[in-house]
């Protein structure tokens, strides 16, 4: 458990826009963080209807999507790779 | 940092000239950005660390009216080491909010469904200084794509392959084997009665002689964890995890360029309609739902990835498929041609070496 700022990457789900950040606070959850990557990353927010969608953050050193809930400074460590990984649709019907 | 200090909006009006009024656009300038960036790499003016971290969108005024209304607009993306590049984009740019405008006037009884509407377009200021929502604070830079390009002969590949379709001198070449075009046509008759999918990946490879930049497809990789029916494929987080797992395992250096999908025969609905309108229908001859290309600007938004759809048919024994590839251009899906590399070949013939950026 991170009580410290941490530096972390991020990137989209094909790790063809990546970002470092810097001084992250631990106390952020990882919906927190996401939400305020999405604009950072420039990745599209919603669908053509405006639904949301709903983004996860898959952390690369362990493997595995971080919990909504989760704190930041329990998840990850200076050093992590979080991929922002969406759930989305490819659906027939024309418009 | 991008710079884009401008909102827009479309105005509409009516093919007697009635004004029908202003609704503002979200304007998205990632596709344009990614398109820019693109085309700077293929002229050589930009490497793929340079990103589209700096650049500026403005809006360009109509030559005979002026400001407010606009042709389009440029971006322009700085480099590191050169001038760096500049693009323009026309108000086609905004074709599918006009479309969506229109349907709204018609929803709202505003506009007949027969009648046909003209757009233009504006840019105002946006001086409306609003209030950052609460977002997490910290210190942001720009870092390498996960992207290597490797340097070959883009004629080593034409040589091999067959045109399908047809490939503008604005479309980024996209080579893709023959066995992969038969490996997810297989997969989707599998599947015959549920939607299928994958990822394509593949290497970037640049000709510095030409000067040109080219996509080929290496492998297909279909989608796991995927939830799927008739007429929908959701691709879910652990999709993504799956497919870049096997892209590590296989340890090729490869990215992804394009994703796939089936759409399944239309069946019931299309059992009344007439032979020669089916002969022409979109829903059996391959389309892109709004749906498909929210899918590929979330998750395949750089200027060279692709998608391929494969309509399965009704018709016979139902092994009838057709394929389509679409692809950006200039910022916009639109479908395209691309180059079918001939089986039994091996694609190292081309290659001089491989070059990862730091
Ligand atoms: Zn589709």
């Amino acid at each position: 458990m991170s009580n410290t700022l941490l530096d972390l990457v991020v990137s989209d789900t094909s790790r063809q826009r990546v970002k470092s950040i810097e001084e992250v606070s631990p106390d952020y959850t990882a919906a927190e963080l996401v939400q305020g990557l999405l604009q950072e990353l420039g990745l599209a927010t919603h669908d053509h209807s405006g639904r949301s969608y709903s983004y996860h953050a898959f952390n690369r050193r362990e493997a595995r999507h971080l919990g909504a809930n989760e704190r930041i400074g329990d998840a990850c460590e200076t050093g992590d790779w979080l991929v922002l990984q969406p759930e989305v649709n490819a659906a027939q019907g024309l418009e | 940092m991008v710079t884009n200090r401008y909102k827009y909006a479309i105005e509409m009006y009516r093919d007697d000239g009635t004004n029908l009024g202003q609704v503002p656009v979200e304007m998205d300038p990632q596709p344009a950005l990614e398109w820019t960036w693109l085309t700077g790499l293929r002229r050589n003016k930009l490497e793929l660390s340079d990103g589209t971290g700096s650049s500026a969108v403005l809006p360009v005024w109509h030559r005979e009216v002026g400001e407010p209304y606009i042709e389009g607009f440029r971006v322009t993306i700085l480099s590191d080491e050169d001038d760096g590049i500049t693009e323009d984009f026309s108000t086609l740019y905004f074709k599918r909010e006009a479309d969506q405008a229109r349907l709204n006037l018609i929803a709202s009884k505003r506009l007949r469904k027969d009648e046909t509407v003209r757009y233009v377009t504006l840019a105002f200021l946006n001086d409306a200084h609003a209030m950052p929502a609460a977002r997490p604070q910290f210190k942001t830079r720009e870092a390498p794509p996960d992207i290597r390009i490797v340097e070959s002969d883009f004629g080593s590949f034409v040589n091999r392959s067959q045109l399908e379709g047809e490939v503008t001198t604005e479309d980024i070449p996209i080579v893709i084997p023959r066995r992969i075009l038969d490996e997810t046509r297989e997969l989707a008759l599998a599947s015959r009665d549920k939607e299928t999918g994958g990822v394509l990946i593949g290497h970037l490879h640049r000709d510095r002689t030409v000067p040109e930049v080219f996509v080929e497809v290496t492998a297909q990789i279909k989608a796991a964890h995927a939830v799927a029916d008739a007429a929908r494929l959701t691709f879910t987080p652990d999709t993504w995890s799956a497919v870049q797992a096997a892209v590590d395992l296989r340890g090729e250096g490869e990215t992804w360029v394009a994703w796939w999908h089936s759409h399944v025969p239309v069946g019931v609905s299309c059992k009344d309609c007439p032979e020669e309108k089916r002969a022409v229908c979109p829903l059996v001859n391959g389309f892109f739902s709004q749906d498909d290309r929210q899918l590929h600007r979330t998750v395949f938004f750089k200027a060279f990835a692709s998608a391929l759809t494969l309509s399965l048919k009704d018709e016979g024994d139902g092994s009838e498929i057709t394929h389509k590839l679409y692809g950006w251009r200039h910022g916009v899906i639109e479908p395209r041609g691309f180059y079918v590399l001939n089986n039994g070949l091996s694609t190292s013939g081309g290659e001089r070496h491989a070059e990862r950026q730091p």
